[in-house]
């Protein structure tokens, strides 16, 4: 009863998760689960390319798809798990009631976001890094290095930061586990789909407020030969999009001889011809992966940073106590 | 010491707390009553951090604390009138958890939560999951929760309340333990008797505004003085009675059953003896001169009810 506090070294809700909740057996099924879809994947792959090394066929182009197909299965997989996983991290403590608690101990709401945040994500992060040795497989033919696995792996691991940072948020915001999970959900598909077309519907009502424009051979190379507004502002909003960022990190990792899984190449799906601007050596193109890993970063965080003033019981204006006295 | 001075709080229309007011002195054991929804959870999570007072301010030790957090954290400990525990989580383990919370950890961290189920009597129950112990157990358990960081002050809400009788003598010695160590406890509850039984000091809350307030002596004195005060005279002379008890000022209620007048009196032991002398001075016969004997709740349920009939003519 002698001891007295001292300056929280230690995160105690990310120390506790992490000793405590990571013994529960849901973590192991997990694990197991997703090793055994990406391992499924990876059987069908080898019986393609042991069918068609039979008939002769150059096999890399097989094995760059495997890449891709279990990155974004993978990538998929983390989208469903991770607002399940994290929208439940703060809502949960205010349906036991231990929030309240928590809250009076000498840790701030930003310290119990943290660790909260912390003990997902570190979960998440294993979660996908047990499956390294699966995605390795590809070694086994080469024409991807190490390292370039790494960045993809990297690329996937920031991926579930952000998507785990809207879980934590609305889990923050809302009372209930059920509303918050929903919410996080519907928010997700809502953010993925508009952030997806967002450039292209830009790009459209640039043309549509412009009627010149209509008269010129294409929209997109009108708006920038015009300089009227530069194309690459609009489509950089394209980078907000996680999803097209995994595919360009994909793309750009097994090289241009596959660049049709770049965004530069989803572009020339879409018609190249219509921005011809887009090529290898525009900066947009260059550097879509890096520019989209810090937005992602810089929303988490920025998330993050609001959950915790949320959750901050002392916040707020007050109300004027003698201004509606009856 | 803690001095809440002019509290507001304002839940929608709703007024919880009105420019209330109150002191409570280092080394207490103060009992707070009032009514459900009179102000006193309002009030415990105002001073503890957990909400924001819409005006007033609260002192600890002559220091606003409310916008130090850690600070805060630091001097009070707080149990709520709900258990917060966690799945999973043995009773040692849940004090280890909250001690980390703290900043203690390692060998330091185990040797507290021993220290503390002992001091709740709960050693033998340090492995037992803390969902499986007893309502009585929990409670006990998370009143060594609000002591990890051994705080100076404690907030205690309605802990006793759905307790049986064992479960409450229990935790009843254990607070009296905790204010011998020296501790200030302010412990919240409904029931004027139940705190009446251990606190040092009283304070009445209603309608958010603090009605009453005194040392459990003040206390017992003024539940002595709220029952009526009874006078038998002679029936012929009950007229003449009448009306020397109505130019008394204290007198503010006399009813009359055969000889017997019952007088609600508010002034204290001096007004009573002057009353009485005035009326043998008007050569009443008075045969009889006594209080009822007066209850806790009757007191209770007296400054309850008048300060609802003062909230009412104010209207």
């Amino acid at each position: 009863m002698s001891t007295k506090t001292k300056p929280n070294k230690k995160n105690a809700v990310l120390y506790k998760e992490m000793t405590m909740d990571m013994k529960k057996p849901k973590i192991m099924i997990l694990i197991i689960l997703i090793n055994a879809m990406i391992s499924m994947v990876g059987l069908i792959f080898f019986l393609i390319i042991g069918v068609s090394a039979l008939e002769g066929v150059n096999s890399y182009r097989t094995l760059a798809w495997y890449l891709i197909t279990t990155v974004f299965i993978e990538a998929f997989i983390l989208l469903f798990i991770t607002p399940a996983i994290t929208a439940g991290t703060v809502s949960l403590e205010k349906e036991r009631q231990t929030l309240d608690v928590l809250l009076t101990t000498r840790m701030t709401t930003w310290e119990i976001i943290k660790g909260k945040y912390g003990s997902c994500f570190v979960f998440l992060a294993f979660l996908l890094l047990s499956t390294f040795p699966m995605m390795s497989i590809i070694f086994i033919y080469g024409g991807i290095s190490f390292f370039q696995l790494v960045y993809i792996l990297l690329v996937l691991i920031v991926f579930i930061g952000f998507v785990a940072s809207f879980g934590v948020f609305f889990s923050a915001l809302t009372k209930n586990t059920i509303v918050s999970v929903i919410l996080t959900y519907l928010f997700l598909l809502f953010y993925f789909a508009l952030t997806f077309m967002l450039p292209f519907i830009l790009l459209g009502l640039v043309a549509l407020i412009n009627e010149e424009l209509y008269y010129n051979d294409t929209v997109f190379m009108a708006i920038n030969d015009e300089h009227f507004i530069n194309g690459d502002i609009l489509m950089l909003t394209g980078t907000f999009n996680p999803i097209l960022t995994i595919y360009d990190s994909i793309g750009n990792t097994i090289g241009y001889n596959f660049g049709d899984a770049s965004v530069k190449g989803l572009i020339s799906l879409c018609g190249s011809e219509l921005m011809p601007h887009f090529t290898e050596k525009n900066l947009l193109m260059k550097a879509w992966t890096p520019i989209s890993l810090i937005e992602m970063i810089l929303i988490s965080f920025g998330l993050l940073r609001f959950s915790a003033f949320l959750l901050n019981p002392v916040k707020g204006k007050v109300n004027n106590p003698k201004k509606k006295k009856r | 010491m803690i001095e809440i001075k002019h509290l507001y709080k304002r839940f929608g229309r709703f007024l919880a707390l009105n420019d209330f007011s109150l002191n409570v002195e280092s080394g207490e054991l103060f009992g707070f009553v009032g009514s459900n929804g009179a102000g006193k959870t309002t009030t415990m999570r105002i001073c503890v951090g957990l909400l924001k007072a819409d005006g007033g301010e609260v002192l600890i030790d002559g220091q606003k604390m409310l916008s130090n957090h850690r600070a805060l954290a630091e001097k009070v400990g707080y149990v709520p009138d709900y258990f917060g525990v966690y799945k999973n989580l043995t009773a040692s383990e849940y004090l280890k958890f909250f001690s980390n919370a703290y900043g203690i950890y390692g060998k330091e961290s185990d040797k507290l939560a021993g220290e503390l189920l002992d001091l709740v009597n709960l050693s033998n129950k340090s492995d037992t999951d803390v969902n499986a112990l007893s309502r009585g157990m929990k409670q006990r358990l998370c009143l060594a929760r609000g002591l990890v960081h051994n705080p100076d002050i404690l907030f205690l809400d309605e802990p006793a309340s759905g307790l049986d009788p064992k479960a409450r003598y229990e935790l009843k010695e254990i607070l009296k333990n905790l204010s011998a160590m020296g501790k200030t406890i302010i412990i919240s509850s409904h029931i004027l008797p139940e705190l009446a039984e251990m606190c040092t000091s009283v304070g009445i809350i209603d309608r958010g505004h603090l009605v009453l307030q005194g040392s459990i002596e003040e206390i017992h004195r003024a539940a002595a003085m709220s029952s009526p005060l009874n006078v038998v005279v002679n029936e012929a002379q009950i007229d003449d009675v009448f009306a020397i008890l109505k130019a008394n000022p204290f007198v503010q209620k006399v009813t009359a059953q055969g000889s017997i007048l019952k007088i609600v009196f508010t002034g204290n032991k001096e007004e009573e003896g002057k009353m009485l002398a005035s009326l043998v001075q008007s050569n009443i016969s008075v045969n009889s001169f006594y209080r009822e004997e007066g209850s806790l709740e009757s007191l209770f349920m007296q400054i309850v009810g008048s300060s609802q009939k003062n909230a009412g003519q104010r209207r």
